[in-house]
């Protein structure tokens, strides 16, 4: 009777051992903070930073790298690619279980790049249902120690170079901005040249 | 006259120094949202959830067809195979992630060095269908390096099994090497 308990109780907490070295073997990978990096809002000339983290969810530390990629389809035109606009650092990583590494996506939108969308034909591209409308990606993409076999995810980017900016907009889009002040102080500067001009008068009839 | 002027000088300076503010009542209500994770596909073997590092073709002859790749999990004793009744993948693609994804896949040049491959095929399918008997999806027509948009979805929590076959290039007695990456795209 006690031999039956004792040998169900063993064959429990072997099954139990066993499980869990089951669950210590089973495949995890990388995970990421973002899905897209869309819509990024810049000046010709103007360099663009984001930052992005990948954790790492394996008990086996991986080995990976980033790179971008252009998703070629016909009638594109030369807004599309803009793979040679971007790079990463640091390029290479390695992850494990619980450690998180942060990432530097670095944009540089050259000085003669038009105003427009560059990187996907919508602003929409990145959302659900819209993978057709996305063109350049950031990737990233890691293997165990050792092999051939990598996973990763794309990442959709796209960026909105800015018409550069007016000096003389810029001085309307203040005085529109604050018109209350404005008028208040030209009616102050007035009040304040009337006083002084009262006062000249008033001098004048004494020096004579 | 002097001190109204005055006055209305002092009033206007203080109307441009002091900010206005606006009463308001205290009225806040906590907003919650929370976005799913995004996990890359995991690469695991035939039977259970361990996780495959390498996939090996074995040895042939020129021009050969191989259609029989084995992963280092299940080992070279229980290869790929393809059949009309019980064919079963080199790996399994399995997405834990609580978003599907667009799978792409890519090589790199298995050619660098010597013309070891003259092209690779693939198939991805459900994990239920056991009639692969052919595996003519073009993953690399030349053996090059090559990404392939597959327009196969995995959704949330699911598998998909992959099938992979090489044409032999024209090299004899070399070796050469590639790797395979499973890429997932939100759709």
């Amino acid at each position: 009777m006690h031999c039956k308990i004792y040998c169900k109780s063993t064959i429990l907490a072997v099954l139990l051992l066993g499980l869990l070295f089951i669950a210590g073997s089973v495949a995890l990978a990388t995970s990421v903070d973002r899905i897209a990096l869309p819509n990024l809002e810049g000046y010709p000339g103007e360099t663009i930073k984001k930052k992005i983290t990948l954790e790492g969810t394996t008990p086996d530390e991986r080995s990976g790298f980033w790179y971008t990629h252009y998703k070629k389809t016909e009638g594109d035109n030369d807004q599309m690619d803009i793979t040679s606009w971007i790079t990463i650092e640091p390029k290479e990583y390695t992850i494990k279980q619980g450690e998180t590494k942060v990432f530097t996506v670095i944009v540089k939108i050259p000085k003669n790049a038009r105003p427009g969308l560059w990187g996907a034909t919508s602003e929409e591209a990145w959302k659900e249902g819209h993978s057709g409308e996305r063109r350049t990606y950031i990737v990233f993409k890691d293997a165990l120690a050792g092999g051939n076999v990598y996973s990763g995810l794309l990442i959709p980017i796209s960026v909105k170079v800015l018409p550069k900016p007016n000096p003389l907009a810029q001085a309307v889009d203040f005085a529109r901005q604050n018109t209350i002040t404005i008028a208040l102080a030209v009616v102050v500067i007035v009040l304040l040249v009337m006083m002084l001009l009262k006062r000249k008068r008033k001098e004048r009839p004494r020096e004579q | 006259m002097k001190i109204l002027t005055s006055i209305g000088t002092l009033v206007l300076i203080a109307a441009l120094v002091v900010p206005f503010q606006l009463a308001s009542a205290d009225n806040i209500a906590t907003q919650q949202a929370s976005t799913n994770k995004a996990i890359t596909i995991h690469v695991v073997d035939k039977d259970d959830d361990t996780a495959v590092a390498t996939i090996t073709f074995p040895q042939g002859n020129p021009g050969v067809t191989i259609s029989n790749p084995y992963n280092n999990v299940n080992g070279a004793n229980d290869p790929q195979v393809l059949s009309t009744s019980a064919s079963e993948p080199v790996v399994r693609l399995k997405n834990t992630a609580t978003v599907s994804y667009n799978i792409t896949l890519e090589i790199t040049n298995w050619n660098a060095t010597h013309h070891i491959v003259a092209s690779e095929d693939y198939e991805l399918v459900d994990i239920n269908i056991t009639n692969v008997s052919v595996v003519d999806d073009v993953l690399s027509s030349d053996g090059g390096a090559a990404i392939v948009a597959t327009g196969v979805s995995i959704g949330a929590d699911a598998y998909k099994a992959l099938y992979l076959e090489v044409v032999l290039g024209t090299a004899v007695g070399k070796s050469g090497s590639s790797t395979l990456t499973i890429l997932g795209e939100t759709p």
